[in-house]
């Protein structure tokens, strides 16, 4: 539905995409995450035909999106907010609505469903936009960025001014539109929610897609689980922590033998931890190498 | 169709953005005034009302035709002469100053008063056929000239005489080529042959407030229209709408039209107030149409509101003075014709303009217009209009979106035309202050180097594509080449059909018919091919050898005006 192949973007002598290829499928969250700088704002803007490639393609249900009819199909959400304060949230909503060819009707009853589900009181709709919250702001934009019901969902740093209740409502809704056979790619920093929701992950840094996969393979990548102990006795590695041992150990069969090892002692096992390597980690690793 | 929309949506906006209290308030005395003005032409704004003070005697078949006329002040006779008046209507004799540019641009406009109260008499005769007994048709051929340069005097047909050729039957008198009056100076000598049309009016007051009737509410237009967009760029809302399916032409397009149409709204109700007729107001579009696509792009390109303020307050004065200052000679046609207030101030006189001229006076404006809003539209993308990068860099990229494919190269070539003759207008005037000798000496090399430069543009434009999917440098040499020479000798044709009364312009006109006149038509094609060739060439091979290509366009095209100079004279 989204296909991008050898996408490449110079703007002088400065490379800041460098030959990515990218597939976001009907009915799958993709997440792109990496550090500032690492070339994301730019590959969605390619993705949204807001940017010309230097070379490479990039295909929205088969079409450039650089032609303009194309871009019908795409669902956009910048980082910031960019929104008309003067108008309401309702006028803002038909104004883009008839942008997109949408009839009168059918924009106020998308425009209704969509404020509800985002859970944007009522009282606000006839506001000027100029006056609400930022949450409530963005929740405006991203019904904007949904209000024409499109195939293909590109939302950078949705949850961006979102408080917890809200951004586990967008998660839901997210989680609902992949159901519902939306196409998404969403880029964020906060890395809990692309955890949350996202069934592929590509992990974008200096311009390149350095690693890609479902979190679990990604996580795989950044190392093995890790496995904390807690004992009456010592062990190998252990440390006093108060009355008790505690020690980490890298891989469950040197785990195995920590606890032969407190059993022979006629010691008690109090506590066995599996860490599993975070999004985080994982981007940690990227950055250092 | 999205434009469309995003103009609806715009004006929807725009509208609840406005006091409607204040609007109501604004909007019935705007219409007030005009309805006055419509309906009661006495009351319309004539800034040539008493504008000339005449002293006649009471009995003197000269006067009524002062009396009807508005611009002259008449006052009886006191027998002191002129002795301050600017005419003096004794009898069947007018007396004026001919060290008075004031008395003689009096003369001129009476001469014209005189024409008309003539022919509204004849009109009103019962008998049509005696009052125009001939009919004539004037049928213009080449004359021999005579030693000295001057046309040979042709013969002249006399209005009281028998006519040489013509049919009889009834019909306006046509116009004479004489005087229908003898005109003596102060020292008593009569004078016959003197031709007013030669004069400058002693200030020319009306041009300058036309300018400003419609210049000044487009103006207030244009400023809320660049602010609104300039926002959307600061603001970073037009991010959204380059996201929309919408095209940059209909992004642009549709924000602009609302004010556009208001605008020109607004020049038909001043055009109705002045009794400027069509051609009037489709003269005012030409500039109003320039500073509409001249402040949207200002809009699109400014890096703040402080920016676009002193931008705009550059640009509407530049309008103003070229507009206002051509405007100043109406005695030179190819110079007052260059601004078409002239053709706006033509048509409430009722004098006749031709197509050519009329063209001549609003070409240039609207097809600068044009390129202004192409380029306009090559600025409305993401990556140009909200990046940070050089000015420089932004145009060749803003240029090289517009001048994509063989037709739009072609165009660029010719739309970069109308600048370069403003530019080189301006290093003439600039220049001239320094003397005629030394502004001829500069002009040439600043010319060339105008040229070179308008025509490099869009040639180093078209070598920002990427390697893959740029055309052949020579095809871009070519086309620009083309395009330019294409504009350029229009131009000039444009103007010897136009003006046929230039000095040598019958000739040039006549020589373009010949072997050699065509070959020193088309000999400029080939220069501008070549140079614009050498500049793309140049482009492909980086930096230095952008520089090398230019250098060598300028060498080339400055040797050929060199070499025509020294033929020609």
């Amino acid at each position: 539905m989204l296909q991008a192949t050898g996408l490449h973007k110079a703007y002088g002598a400065t490379e800041a995409v460098r030959g990515i290829a990218v597939e976001v499928a009907p009915g799958r969250i993709v997440g792109l995450v990496g550090n500032n700088g690492a070339g994301k704002t730019t590959s969605i803007k390619m993705f949204c035909g807001l940017v010309e490639p230097t070379s490479g393609t990039v295909r929205v249900l088969g079409g450039d999106p650089l032609r303009a009819p194309v871009r019908k199909d795409i669902g956009y959400l910048p980082e910031d907010s960019p929104l008309y304060e003067d108008l309401t949230p309702v006028g803002y909503l038909e104004h883009f609505g008839a942008l997109y060819g949408m009839r009168r009707n059918d924009i106020a009853a998308r425009a209704t469903e969509l404020l509800h589900r985002l859970r944007l009181d009522a009282e606000y709709w006839k506001v000027p936009i100029g006056r609400l919250s930022k949450g409530s702001a963005r929740k405006v934009a991203l019904a904007r960025a949904l209000l024409h019901d499109p195939a293909v969902v590109v939302l950078d740093e949705p949850s961006s001014g979102l408080d917890p209740a809200t951004q586990r409502v967008l998660d839901r809704f997210l989680l609902e539109l992949r159901d519902q056979g939306k196409a998404i790619l969403l880029s964020a920093h906060d890395l809990e929610q692309v955890e949350r929701v996202c069934d592929e992950v590509l992990v974008m840094h200096r311009g390149r897609i350095v690693l890609s996969g479902t979190l679990a393979e990604l996580r795989g990548r950044a190392g093995s689980t890790r496995y904390r102990l807690r004992a009456t006795v010592a062990f190998e590695g252990s440390a006093p922590d108060g009355p008790d041992h505690v020690g980490h150990v890298e891989d469950w069969p040197a785990a195995e033998a920590c606890i032969q090892e407190v059993r022979a002692a006629d010691g008690r096992l109090l506590d066995l931890q599996a860490e599993s390597p975070h999004l985080a980690d994982v981007l940690m690793a990227v950055s250092e190498d | 169709m999205g434009g469309l929309a995003l103009a609806r949506m715009e004006t929807r906006r725009q509208g609840r953005r406005i006091d409607p209290r204040g609007m109501a308030v604004v909007l019935t005395l705007g219409l007030a005034l005009g309805a006055l003005f419509v309906l009661s032409p006495g009351l319309a704004p004539d800034p040539d009302q008493g504008l000339y003070s005449v002293k006649a005697t009471p009995g003197s078949p000269l006067r009524p035709a002062a009396e009807q006329d508005g611009r002259f002040r008449v006052l009886d006779d006191d027998g002191l002469g002129l002795d301050g008046a600017d005419l003096l209507l004794r009898n069947r004799s007018v007396r004026y100053d001919d060290g008075s540019e004031r008395s003689l641009a009096a003369l001129e406009a009476y001469d014209q008063a005189l024409r008309r109260w003539l022919d509204k008499r004849l009109l009103q005769e019962a008998d049509q056929a005696a009052a125009f007994p001939l009919e004539i048709t004037v049928v213009y051929e080449s004359r021999d000239m005579v030693a000295g340069g001057g046309p040979e005097p042709s013969p002249t047909p006399d209005p009281t005489g028998p006519a040489p050729t013509g049919t009889g039957g009834p019909g306006p008198t046509p116009g004479p080529t004489e005087d229908l009056v003898d005109a003596v100076d102060p020292a008593g000598e009569v004078r016959r042959g003197l031709r007013p049309d030669d004069l400058d009016p002693p200030f020319p007051i009306r041009s300058l407030l036309l300018t400003f009737a419609y210049v000044l509410p487009a103006s207030l237009l244009v400023q809320l229209h660049a602010s609104d967009l300039h926002a959307e760029r600061i603001r970073r809302r037009g991010v959204l709408l380059l996201a929309a399916p919408l095209r940059p032409a209909q992004v642009l397009g549709g924000k602009s039209l609302p004010g556009l149409v208001l605008a020109g709204l607004l020049a038909v109700v001043v055009t109705l107030a002045l009794g400027a007729g069509p051609l009037g107001f489709l003269a005012s579009l030409s500039f109003i149409a320039f500073l509409y696509a001249g402040i949207t792009l200002l809009a699109v390109l400014a890096r703040s509101p402080r920016e676009l303020t002193l931008l705009q307050v550059a640009m509407t004065t530049l309008l103003n003075v070229f507009l206002f200052l051509p405007a100043m000679f109406p005695a030179l046609p190819p110079v007052a014709f260059l601004s078409p207030v002239h053709v706006i101030a033509s048509s409430m006189r009722g004098d006749p303009v031709g197509l050519g001229p009329f063209l001549y006076a609003t070409l240039p404006l609207t097809l600068s217009a044009f390129a202004l809003g192409a380029l306009a539209v090559g600025f409305t993308r993401e990556e140009i209009m909200f990046s940070v990068r050089g000015m420089v860099d932004r145009l060749l990229d803003a240029l090289e979106a517009v001048a994509r494919g063989r037709w739009r190269t072609f165009l660029a070539g010719l739309l970069v035309v109308p600048f370069v003759f403003a530019a080189e207008l301006t290093v003439l005037v600039l220049s001239a202050v320094l003397g005629l000798q030394v502004a001829l000496v500069l002009f040439l090399p600043m010319s060339v180097l105008v040229e070179e430069v308008a025509k490099g543009l869009p040639v180093w434009a078209r070598a920002r594509r990427p390697l893959a999917s740029r055309a052949p440098p020579w095809l871009v040499g070519v086309l620009v080449g083309t395009g330019f020479f294409v504009a350029e000798k229009g131009a000039l044709v444009l103007t010897l059909v136009g003006f046929r009364d230039l000095p040598y312009g019958p000739q040039a006109l006549a020589l373009l018919g010949t072997g050699p006149g065509l070959a020193l038509l088309m000999a400029p094609l080939l220069v501008h091919v070549l140079t614009s060739v050498a500049m793309a060439v140049g482009a492909t091979r980086g930096r230095l050898g952008a520089w090398a290509g230019f250098g060598l366009a300028v060498a080339a095209h400055f040797a050929y005006d060199r070499i025509l100079l020294g033929v020609a004279f």
